[in-house]
């Protein structure tokens, strides 16, 4: 079964937190909900049954309490928490932030960041035998964008240092899990998925 | 274990195991109203050659079924490649159409695959324009081919052996495209049109290797037959 995760935003700006919202359903497959707030208030007053996988917050909102993280572990230790950096203003390094985007990034890097937040935490139950894997590798993700933009196994095997029968033997394992062969197939599943844009 | 197709075997039976015989008695041009006959008795009454609706319909079904070669030598070529021109045709007309419309019903009027309709609609584009090419090479040249070898008209630098070993697969996007749709179709409708489309690309997908396999296994041996007897020089 592939896993789904659900997400929340807290953003004051209703312009801001519905793009996004937007975006992520757009570009991303794995969410099932995505919970919305405008303030800290409001996401610590929420009732979670499931609570969210991760967690998108603008920066700004931390300045008044930089302990998120601490008080989000009660729900689910593994949360993983991304910094929206609203401003062009350099925000303080010390925060809890994971990882950060802002209101400049792009649709495909946020897909991407997402899959690769959520794809860690998967894999991590995978050691624990958890759970069987279905979605792809970090590295296969990195094979299956260069196949969409037409490189040559050789010269995947060149950028990312590593064999060509290594290339080849992620290539079948791709291939398996999506059920997709053809190289244009497999680019529309990386622009259904976000990974690149046409 | 599953039993092959007999001479004797009476069609209404044959339909009632296995549906998937009707698209080939359509393409054979075998009339209903066969009641109780076997299929020896229906194929002499409607000028088929028993032996040709024993292979077509026994490779078509039955994967692992492949001709002994007494039949082989003794097909009807002309009959063999109308078949085939036959399905190409139906796939043009129908399957293929079909298919696009429902892909463009499906990816026009869902708001949430809006931003990817495009690369949907450009993927089937690109595939059609692959079949269309492919069969359109099938019906002029390879099939005249083997209508000059009969009409002892002989290309000089052409052999079948060259179009076994360029033949391409034609079903493998199929499978691509019933995965994206199944798999990572980004919808927010339950869309039964979708799950209808790949319903058809099933019985689709099932019919390309159907005539595939009648091509590489029945059409090439066969054709090689006559070039040996024909003096064909590779
Ligand atoms: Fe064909
Ligand atoms: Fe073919």
């Amino acid at each position: 079964m592939r896993k789904s995760y659900s997400l929340a935003i807290v953003e004051p700006s209703v312009m801001v937190r519905e793009g996004l919202s937007k975006i992520i359903c757009d570009f991303t497959t794995q969410f099932h909900t995505i919970f919305k707030f405008d303030s800290l208030e409001h996401l610590y007053s929420h009732h979670w049954d499931t609570p969210p996988s991760v967690l998108i917050i603008n920066k700004l909102l931390l300045i008044g309490d930089p302990d998120i993280k601490k008080r989000f572990d009660i729900y689910d230790p593994n949360c993983k928490i991304i910094g929206l950096q609203s401003s062009l203003l350099p925000t303080n390094s010390t925060d809890c932030c994971e990882e950060s985007i802002n209101l400049y990034s792009k649709p495909n890097e946020i897909a991407i960041l997402l899959r690769k937040l959520t794809i860690s935490e998967q894999e991590d139950q995978n050691i624990n035998g958890v759970s069987e894997q279905y979605d792809l590798s970090e590295r296969e993700i990195e094979v299956l964008i260069s196949v969409a933009k037409g490189m040559t196994n050789k010269e995947i095997a060149f950028e990312y240092n590593l064999s060509i029968h290594t290339v080849m033997s992620h290539r079948k394992n791709i291939a398996k899990k999506t059920g997709i062969k053809s190289i244009s197939g497999l680019t529309v599943y990386a622009l259904i998925n976000g990974l690149i844009e046409k | 274990m599953a039993s092959y197709i007999l001479p004797e075997s009476k069609l209404a039976w044959v339909v009632e195991e296995n549906y998937k015989i009707l698209r080939i008695l359509k393409r054979l041009g075998i009339m209903p109203g066969f009641g109780d006959k076997s299929i020896k008795e229906v194929c002499i009454s409607n000028k088929v050659s028993v032996n040709l609706f024993l292979l077509i319909a026994n490779m078509s079904l039955y994967k692992e079924f492949s001709p002994d070669l007494e039949s082989l030598k003794e097909l009807p070529t002309i009959d063999l490649v109308n078949y085939l021109r036959r399905s190409h045709r139906e796939f043009i007309i129908n399957d293929i159409p079909n298919v696009e419309n429902a892909i463009r019903d499906i990816a026009v009027n869902d708001d949430f695959a809006n931003t990817h309709s495009s690369v949907f609609l450009d993927f089937f584009e690109e595939y059609k324009t692959e079949l269309l090419s492919h069969f359109e090479y099938e019906d002029g040249s390879v099939f005249p081919y083997i209508n000059g070898i009969i009409e002892g008209k002989i290309r000089s630098g052409y052999s079948i052996e060259k179009f076994e070993e360029n033949h391409t697969n034609i079903e493998s996007k199929i499978g691509d495209l019933k995965n994206i749709l199944l798999k990572y179709f980004p919808s927010k409708n339950p869309h039964p049109e979708l799950y209808d489309l790949v319903e058809k690309l099933y019985i689709l997908q099932n019919e390309f290797e159907a005539h595939a396999y009648l091509e590489d296994k029945l059409l090439v041996p066969h054709v090689e037959y006559l070039e040996r007897i024909n003096g064909v020089v590779k």
